[in-house]
Order: C-alpha cells, then structure tokens, then sequence
C-alpha cells in the first residue's frame, strides 16, 4: 500500500476569526436568532396592517430610556471592536481593561432594559400591541443578559490561569456575538419606539 | 314531492352509496366547475406518474445484473440521458404552467364577483352545531339546515361564535372557514332539489364529528312558502334552539323536506 | 510539567505503527463505562445511535396509536374508543411522527454519519450534541409522561388557536404539547449547527465543494432549512404557551390579535419542516442509488442545486395550507404558483436518480428494493401535492382523508421508505454484521401492500366527503367498505416493521460478517472499520476524488502529525478544505447531560408558575459555566 502524508503538525491549534469553528457556530446561531427577530417584527407588522384597531391600541412609547439605551449599546461597539483586535493580537492586559469595561457596559444596559420595563405605558395582557412590545423587547433582553453573563465569565477566565491561548479567541468571538446583539437591536428600537408615531 | 323525497332520502340512506356528501357528485355549477378540474389534473397528473414509473421500469430491466459490475467512478454521460433530461424539463415546465393557468381560471369557481345573491344567509359556527339566520327586516333562524331555492345563487356569510370552523357542501361548492375577528362570503347555488350534506371540516373540538348540516334546496316557490311561514310573528324561536344542538342531524331535513311536500 | 508529561503529549499519529497508533487513539476518543461515564461521553456515533434508537421507539409508539384509531374506523358508528381519546390519540400520533420521529431520526443519520462521510474524527461541538440528545429525550419524555399521566393534548399536531386557548382547552395538554415542541426544536437547531459547521469546516483535506458526497450537501441543506424555519415555530409555541399562562393577546381577535397569525407563524415553520422531514429520505436515496447502481448519480451540479432550490422555495409555500381561510384572490393564485414550482426541482431529482438506475446493472439488495418502493410512493404522493397547490381543488379536499393520504404518500413514501432502505444499507457499518435479505425482501412486501391498501382508499374517501380528524361517522354515508380495507392494510403496514424489528435484533447477534465495504460503495465512511473505531479513522484521508473508494483505491494520501494523546482533529478551509488548524475537539463531559435536566426541569415547571423560569435560569447558568469552564491547563493551548 502506498501512502504518502500530508504533514499538519506543523498548523497552530487555534486561530481567529472564520478560521476557527466557534466562529461558524456563533455566526449559525445569528442568522437563527436573526430569524427568529425578523418574524416576531413581522408578526408585529402583520397585526398593525391587519387590524383595525391598532392605531388606537398603539400608545408610542417613552422615548427617555430606550434613548439612553440605544446609546450606551451602539457606543459600547468601540470597546467591542478594541476587544476583537486586542485578542487578536493575544495582548491580556487590553483584554482584561476592556472585558471590564464590556461587563460594566453590560450592567448598565440591564439596568437600563429595567427601567424601561417598569416604565411601560402597556402591560402585555392589555392587547396585542402591548403583547408584541413584551414579547420583542423580552426576547432583546435575553440577548443582551446572556452576553453579558458571557462576558462576565470571560472576565472572570481571564483573570485567573487560564487567560493564555485559545481564550483570546474566544474572547474575539464574545465581541463578535456583540455585534450581533447590537445590530438585532436598530431595527427593533425603530419599529418599537418610531413607528407608532407616524 | 313525496317523489322528491323517496329519491333523495332513497339514494342517501337506503343503497348506502357515496353520493350524499360527495365532491365528485357535484350539483352545483361551482362544485360542477371544481370535479371537472379535478377530472383534467387527475388524468393529466396520472399519465405523469405512468410515464415515471415506465422509465423506472425501463431503467431497471435494460441492463441487469445481479452480482453487480465493478464501480465505475466517471462514467460518460451518455447522448440520450442528456435529451431525456431536456425533455423532462420542458415538458415539466410546461405541463405545470398548463395546470396553472387552468387552475387560475377555476379560481372563479372560489371567488365569484359577489353580485346579484337571490337570498343571503349568515351561518354562525358554534361548538357543534350551526345557526343558521335568515337577513332582512322577516328575518328568522333555523339550525343544522340550510333552505334555499333551486337554480338561485344564494350567499353565505360565515362568521363563528367560538373556534374555528369550516363550513363544507361538497356536491355545491368547495369548502371555507369560519373564523373569530372575520368574516367569510361563499357562494352556493343548487341545480336540482334535493338534500345535499355537509360536515364540519375544521376540527373543532370534542364532537367536530357530529358537526353535520343539510341543504335542502326547494323549488323556488315552496321555498318562498316555506320562508313566508317562517317568517310569521307567531312563531317562536325558543323551539329553533332546542331543534339544533344534539337533533338527529340525519333524519331532520328529510322529515323536514316531506313535510312539505305533502 | 515534567519531561515524561511532555513527551506523551508530542507523541504523534506519524510516530506509531497502525496496530498501536489504532490502539492509542480508541483510548483517547473512547468513552469511559460506568453510568456517569454513558451520561457524559460526547461520541457522534453513539449519540447518533441513541438518537436512532430513541426515534425508533416513538415511531412505534406513534404507529401504536394509528393502529388504534384505524381500529376504531374500521366499522361505522364504532365505540371502540370515544371521541376525547380519539382526539388525544391523533394528536398524539401526529406530534409524535413530526416532532419525535420525523426530525429527530434525519438528525440521528446526519449525526452519525456526516463526521464519517467528511473523514473527521467527531462532530462539531460534541458536547452541544449530546446536550441535544438529552434535551429531545426529556422534551419526549415529558410529552409521553404526560399522556401517561392523562395530561393529554388534544387539539391536533398544528393547535389551532383559539381551540388550543385556556378558555376551549383548559387543562395543561396544550402546555405540555408547545413545551415538547422547544425542546424538541432546541435539539433540531443545535444539531442543525452542528453539521453545518462540520460540514463547512472539518471536511478531510482535499475534499472540495465539488466533493463533498450528495448525502452530505443534502444534510447541509436541510441544516439551514431547519436554522430558518424553527425560529418560527419556537416563536409561535413560545406564544401559545404566554397566551395560556400569563394572558397575552397575541392570537386574540377582540384585543387587536388575530388567529390566523398563528397559522402563518405555524406553517412558516410547517411547510418547510415537511422538507425537513423529507430531505433525509432523499440523502438514503441518492447514497444506495449511487452504490447499487455501480456509478456516482447522474448529474450532481443539477442535483445540488435542486436541494438548494428546494430549500429556498420550501419557505415560499407555506400559505397553501390556508387556502380555505378566505384569502385574498391575488395572494392564492401566487401559492398556487410557488406550490407547483417546487415540483420542478423535486422531478429533476426524480429524474438524476432514474438516469443513474438506467446507466448502470442495478443490484436489486434489499436497500435498493425499498428506493424503489420510494420512488413508486412518493412520486404519487408528490402529484396529488400538485392538485392540493390548486385553490379550487384544494377547497374541495383540504382537511379530508384525502390530504390524510397525500400526506402519509409523501411522509411513508418519501421518509420512511428510503429510511427502511437506510437502515438495511448502514445497519452493517453500525454492528459490522448484515442484515437477512431474504426477511427484507418479505418485509419490503408487507410494507408495500400495507401501505398502498391502508393509503390508497383514503384519496377516494376525501372526495367522498369524509373529513379528518373525526372519531367516527354513520353507516349511511357509505364510507365503511374502504375504510375497513384502510385498517386491514395499516395492520399489514405494522407487521412490516415488527418483522424489521425482528430481522434487526436477530442479525445484531448472529447475522453475516460485514467487512468494512461490504457494498463496495465509494463515500468515506466504509474505508474505516465496522463498527468504526472511536477515532473513526486511524490515520485522516486525504481526498482526490468524489467517489474517494472507487476512484483512489489502495494508494491512498493520509494526513500525519495529528497528537495521539489528545482529542485533535484537522480544521480546513471552507473552499478548497486545505489543512489549517490542529483544533482540539472537547471531551467527554457531564454538564450537557446536568444541563439538560435543569432546563427541562425549569421548563416543565414553568408549565405550573412563570416563576420557574426565574428560578430556574440562574440555575442552568451555573451549569453552562461549569460545562465551559476549562478543566485543565491544556484546554487553552
Ligand atoms: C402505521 C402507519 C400509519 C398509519 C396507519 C397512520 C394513520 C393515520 C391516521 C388514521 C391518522 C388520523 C387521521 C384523522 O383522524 O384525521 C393519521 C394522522 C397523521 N399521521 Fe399517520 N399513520 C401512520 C404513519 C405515519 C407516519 C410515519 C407519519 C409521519 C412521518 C404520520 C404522520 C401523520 C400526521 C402528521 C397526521 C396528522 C395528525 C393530525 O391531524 O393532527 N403518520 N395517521
Ligand atoms: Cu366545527
Ligand atoms: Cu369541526
């Protein structure tokens, strides 16, 4: 039998990036979490073009912490992407700084999510609309509670022994699901908070 | 009339044949136009399968070989593989578009343009049975069965009190549903007299089986008659309600239809 | 670390000879005994066989129940059962086929055999495989608990609200019922991710797109497929269940809801799930097509992209399942359209596997036999789906046992014909031994008959009005005389399987010695022994060719340097699959089992009080942590 052999022991055991298959996982798990948003928006949109009654139902929302929420999430991107390069380039002290930094951020913004909460002019068992409001602004909060208790972990990983190697890739994918969760939330914001009011 | 009902009572209960509820005894130009359609995609989705099953045929028997030939891992496509696979796919395409186009013209038979209805009539479902209300400033009410006059178009607003519900003659018309929050217009018209039934084809809950209604379509003026003593004050409704709920179902028209015509 | 330490850790695959690097390798990759060691062990081929045997049990279960009711329509006016147990039972039967047959027996052959046919050494994220597992187990567990316990759903396998609200159903069968669908769907996209990411990136080097074997680009399709259509449904169950215990409105026409909102949410997910369903029959198809037939199947650039065709326009149908809902005129004709356009790709792949029968000397074994069965049942099954695409027909038949046929066509037909053929065609790769032909080909007659005899007349009685789903119906409609040969034929039907059954266990302990190829076929999963070793492979294969075993033969190209004492295996690159990462695959662990329970825990308490949910989070939190928290130093390198 002729064999002849391709040598690999030569290929590093982990990378960033596409390169590696966390990174195909979590962009997987985006396009089904993306999906599962884009049809709770349109299932909100079906009801607001096939009732009738929707305008009146739809009471818009206060614009005070949503506000503030939007902002403290899409300035939280620039930390995210000093993350992303900073693991890349295996530095742990940017890491460390900046996974603190994010799991502050991160706090802030449930506490936020909160307070919108409790300020809510529909409860969810009002009508359809105030169901929807619930349902969309719930399923957002999941989102941004479980990075956050990522990132927390990720923090914690970092500061003990095992922040060497193949954390930092996992940290670059951590800031790359932010993204995610950032970006799920725009279109969301706009169809909660704006277009009741046109 | 006795005539009437002996052939109508006759064919449904006595020789048990399928013709009672039956989509492929159409008595009515929509479930005629609806039983045609099915006729023509039958036969042409039939000669479809045959063909399919011939080339299968064709492939198994050309070269047999039970102790199989040593694998061959780039076999030559060969010239009439390639113009079978053209032709598939043209007349693929083709026969579809034809049963599409067919299909498109038989969706008058579903949504008519809604003028000119002889009587309208609102079903409301309820679990499990049928109010039947008869519009206009006379109006009355009956339950499990429909009265209409023969050769008339008559429409039919479903609306439901609980769930949803399906409302179905299938020797008159294709079936539609009753839902909560909507309301839904079918068209029956009935070409002969007769008692034509019909069931439930939501499920509904518990007794969706027993949720059966009757049609019983009546020469324009003993329909008339009918509708006229209907209609009189002294009648009370109380009696309507009792009628409906758990009625034989089976044995009601036809005493019903006999009624009048003695 | 000390010097020893090191140097068991250097030892590489190009170090040994095949006898000991085999030996070293199954410790690495194998699974410890013990119960905790079965809990934890994180290999495909064993989840797989779990998930098969598992699915195989529900399939009895469910085909337990068709057997009840079809004895039950066997006469007119029948009081075998009533009409509550009757609702109960095809509720059950069909949630059951769909939900804990149907999907979870494609994700049992995709699971076990995708790592094999790509020449890798275990799925991607092995430990979110067997947290799937479990997670399916307790979703159907609990559904089956819960009947046995009289907590019966009752309201079909689509629940249509608002029959399936508290005020119409009260009772906790609903609950029970949208609990089992995420679980069972949780498990269906994390194994979804799973293959497609090992199919994008684990694939063995050399094996480019255009190499990767039909079964394979099949299961990848239907991986998407599931990743966008099961949102919808969690979505829709998740809303069900708020609907029912906290008292949202979605669904709810006099607080601004609608119920046809939950028809759409349903069958955005509905109709591709049949394609879900249906897709893994045809990957059985096209791998024993191309074995028996001597050759590689016809036309493989058509055939991927019909599968991709399928899985694009399977989202584009969903509204011919509400045809009768009163639509507006425009939006029908377009389904009608889409519906029939999905026919085109579905023939061409009709089409490829009969131009490959015809080119080569078909091998009529068993596994070919029961293709042949397919093609003859779903074929059928796929035309009346033609006259179902019409609106006027479809208001004639819809809801009728006439649909009850269409449907079992294209399900029996398409689904469980090609998986009887699977089993009979993998089943020697699995235990290393073969099958009896002779009880196969007495199987696939039963089969066979059974089904076209219990199937057949049920067209005829959907155009003679019978709907579905009642309990029973009055000798006057004159219905009797074919649904009593539908019964006898179901009973043929089910004898089928007892005798497979049979033919399994029997063959398990006495049947023929395999060999590793015992078909000669050409995809990798027979170039390694059967059963296959832990590690699946000794040494990764290089591959040259789409048809690797017919075309490389003995002089074969291998991969050398991986770690004998770690769980390595090769990471490549998604195009050209060109080695790039020595990527260390997890090991055996408990917490997916742990974190399983915790969640089913949590979700059936929710069923009682929402609470459970905030109780319960915190909870399986901790246990996801401990589930990633690295064990050892050497996870991070
Ligand atoms: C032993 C073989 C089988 C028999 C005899 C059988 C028979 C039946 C019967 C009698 C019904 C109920 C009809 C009604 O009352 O409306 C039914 C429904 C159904 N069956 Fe089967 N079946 C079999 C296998 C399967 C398989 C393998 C699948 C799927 C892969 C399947 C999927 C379904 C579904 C989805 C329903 C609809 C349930 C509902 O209406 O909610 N069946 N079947
Ligand atoms: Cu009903
Ligand atoms: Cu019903």
């Amino acid at each position: 039998m002729a064999r002849s052999v391709i040598d690999v022991s030569g290929l590093p055991t982990y990378a960033f990036g596409s390169r590696v298959t966390p990174w195909w996982g979590t962009f997987s798990f985006c396009l089904l979490e993306g999906t599962g948003f884009a049809l709770g928006i349109g299932g909100y949109l079906y009801l607001a073009v096939t009732n009738k009654d929707w305008a009146k139902d739809a009471v818009p929302l206060s614009l005070l912490w949503s506000a503030l929420f939007t902002l403290v999430l899409v300035v939280s991107a620039l930390p995210n992407f000093l993350i992303k390069r900073a693991a890349t380039r295996e530095s742990l002290r940017s890491v460390r700084l900046l996974l603190l930094i994010m799991s502050a951020v991160g706090l802030v913004l449930i506490g936020l999510r909160i307070m919108e909460f409790s300020a809510l002019p529909v409860r969810w068992s009002d009508n359809a609309y105030g169901s929807f409001v619930w349902l969309l602004l719930g399923l957002h909060g999941v989102h941004v509670l479980t990075d956050v208790a990522d990132t927390l972990v990720l923090t914690v990983l970092m500061f003990t022994r095992h922040g060497t190697g193949k954390r930092f890739s996992d940290a670059e994918d951590n800031a790359f699901y932010w993204y995610f969760v950032v970006l799920s939330w725009l279109p969301l914001y706009a169809v909660l908070y704006w277009l009741p009011r046109f | 009339m006795a005539s009437l009902t002996a052939a109508a009572g006759g064919s449904a209960l006595a020789s048990g044949c399928t013709g009672v509820q039956s989509a492929l005894n159409p008595h009515g130009e929509r479930a005629d136009a609806l039983a045609v359609l099915f006729w023509i995609f039958t036969a042409v989705l039939g000669l479809v399968w045959l063909v399919t099953m011939a080339g299968l045929f064709f492939a198994l028997t050309r070269r047999r070989d039970s102790r199989g030939e040593p694998a061959q891992a780039h076999p030559a496509v060969k010239r009439p593989v390639r113009i079978a696979f053209a032709a598939m796919l043209t007349s693929t395409v083709i026969i579809l578009s034809g049963l599409a186009v067919l299909s498109f013209d038989g969706q008058r038979a579903v949504f008519g343009d809604g003028a000119g209805a002889a009587v309208t009539i609102s079903v409301i479902g309820h679990q499990w049975w049928w109010q039947v209300r008869y519009e206009g400033n006379n109006g009355f009410e009956t339950a499990n069965e429909i009265r209409i006059p023969v050769g008339s178009a008559v429409d039919i607003k479903l609306t439901t009190g609980d769930v949803i519900h399906s409302f179905w003659i299938p020797s008159l018309a294709g079936k539609l549903d009753l839902i909560p929050g909507k309301s839904n217009e079918l068209r029956i018209q009935a070409d002969k007299p007769g008692v034509y039934r019909g069931q439930c084809a939501e499920f509904c809950g518990q007794q969706h089986a027993h949720m059966a209604i009757f049609v019983v379509a009546l020469e324009p003026s003993e329909f008339e008659r009918w509708r006229a003593k209907q209609a009189a004050p002294a009648r009370s409704m109380a009696h309507l309600a009792k009628q409906s709920v758990f009625a034989s179902a089976a044995s009601s028209p036809f005493a019903a239809l006999s009624e009048h015509s003695q | 670390m000390s010097p020893a330490i090191e140097e068991r850790h250097e030892t590489r695959d190009t170090d040994l000879g095949d006898e000991e690097l085999r030996a070293r390798l199954s410790r690495t990759w194998g699974s410890a005994r013990g119960l905790i060691g079965i809990l934890s062990t994180v290999d495909h081929k064993i989840i797989g066989i779990r998930y098969a045997v598992t699915a195989f049990v529900f399939l009895l279960a469910g085909g337990i129940m068709a057997i009840i009711m079809r004895l039950q329509l066997a006469r007119p006016d029948s009081h075998l059962v009533d009409a509550e147990l009757y609702n109960q039972l095809f509720t059950m039967h069909g949630t059951t086929m769909m939900f804990l047959f149907g999907v979870p027996v494609g994700e049992a052959f995709a699971v076990y055999l995708v790592p094999l046919m790509v020449g890798t050494r275990n799925i991607a994220f092995p430990r979110l495989n067997a947290f799937s597992y479990y997670v399916y187990l307790f979703g159907g567990l609990m559904l089956w608990g819960g009947f046995a316990l009289s907590i019966r759903p009752d309201v079909g396998w689509f629940s249509y609200v608002p029959l399936a609200n508290l005020n119409f159903t009260p009772g906790k069968g609903p609950d029970y019922w949208a609990q089992m669908i995420t679980f069972t769907e949780v498990a269906a996209l994390a194994v979804s991710v799973e293959i497609v990411v090992t199919v994008l990136k684990q694939r063995a080097p050399g094996m480019t797109l255009d190499r990767i074997p039909l079964f394979v680009w099949t299961m990848l399709v239907h991986s998407f497929i599931i990743i966008f259509a099961m949102p919808a449904i969690m979505l829709a169950s998740s809303m069900l269940i708020m609907e029912r215990l906290v008292g949202t409105q979605f669904f709810n026409p006099d607080a601004g809801g609608d119920p046809l909102l939950w028809q759409h949410l349903f069958w955005f997910f509905g109709h591709p799930e049949v394609y879900i369903i249906f897709l893994p029959g045809t990957a059985f198809v096209s791998a024993i097509v191309a074995t028996f037939s001597r050759r590689p199947v016809f036309g493989y650039l058509p055939m991927v992209l019909s599968l991709i065709a399928i899985g694009f326009l399977s989202f584009g149908l969903w509204v011919h399942h509400m045809f009768v809902t009163g639509l507006p005129e425009i939006g029908a004709a377009f389904f009608t359209a889409s519906s029939m356009a999905i026919a085109i790709p579905n023939g061409v792949q009709i089409f490829c596997w009969i131009a490959t029968l015809w080119d080569g000397k078909p091998v009529l074994k068993t596994p070919l036999i029961f293709v042949l069965g397919f093609f003859f049942i779903f074929v059928a099954g796929g035309l009346s789906g033609v006259m179902l695409a019409s609106v006027p027909i479809d208001t004639q038949v819809h809801d009728t046992y006439f649909v009850v046929a269409h449907f079992h066509y294209v399900l029996i037909g398409g689904t469980v014909f090609p998986l009887v053929a699977a089993v009979y065609y993998w089943f020697p790769k699995v235990t290393g031994r073969l099958m009896d032909e002779r009880l196969g080909k007495w199987q696939f007659v039963l089969a066979f008959c059974g089904f076209n005899i219990t199937f057949f007349p049920m067209h005829l009685l959907g155009l003679h009005g019978m709907p579905r789903r009642v309990y029973t119906y009055p000798a006057e409609m004159g219905w009797g005389g074919l649904n009593l040969l539908a019964s006898a034929g179901a009973l043929l039907f089910f004898a089928s399987f007892l005798l497979m059954l049979y033919n399994m266990i029997a063959s398990a302990r006495s049947g023929a010695l395999a060999g590793d190829n015992p078909w000669g076929a050409d995809t990798l999963e027979w170039a390694t022994s059967s059963p296959p070793q832990p590690q699946n492979f000794d040494r990764i294969p290089c591959v040259t060719s789409g048809s690797p075993l017919w075309d490389q033969g003995d002089d074969n190209v291998v991969v050398g340097g991986l770690k004998v004492d770690e769980r390595e295996l090769v990471v490549t690159s998604i195009r050209e699959a060109r080695p790039d990462i020595r990527e260390e695959s997890p090991a055996p662990s408990i917490w997916p089992f742990l974190a399983a329970f915790a969640t089913a825990v949590a979700f059936i308490g929710s069923i009682y009080t929402p609470w459970a949910i905030t109780w319960g989070s915190p909870v399986v939190a901790i246990v996801l942590v401990a589930w990633f928290w690295p064990k050892t130093i050497e996870e991070n390198v």
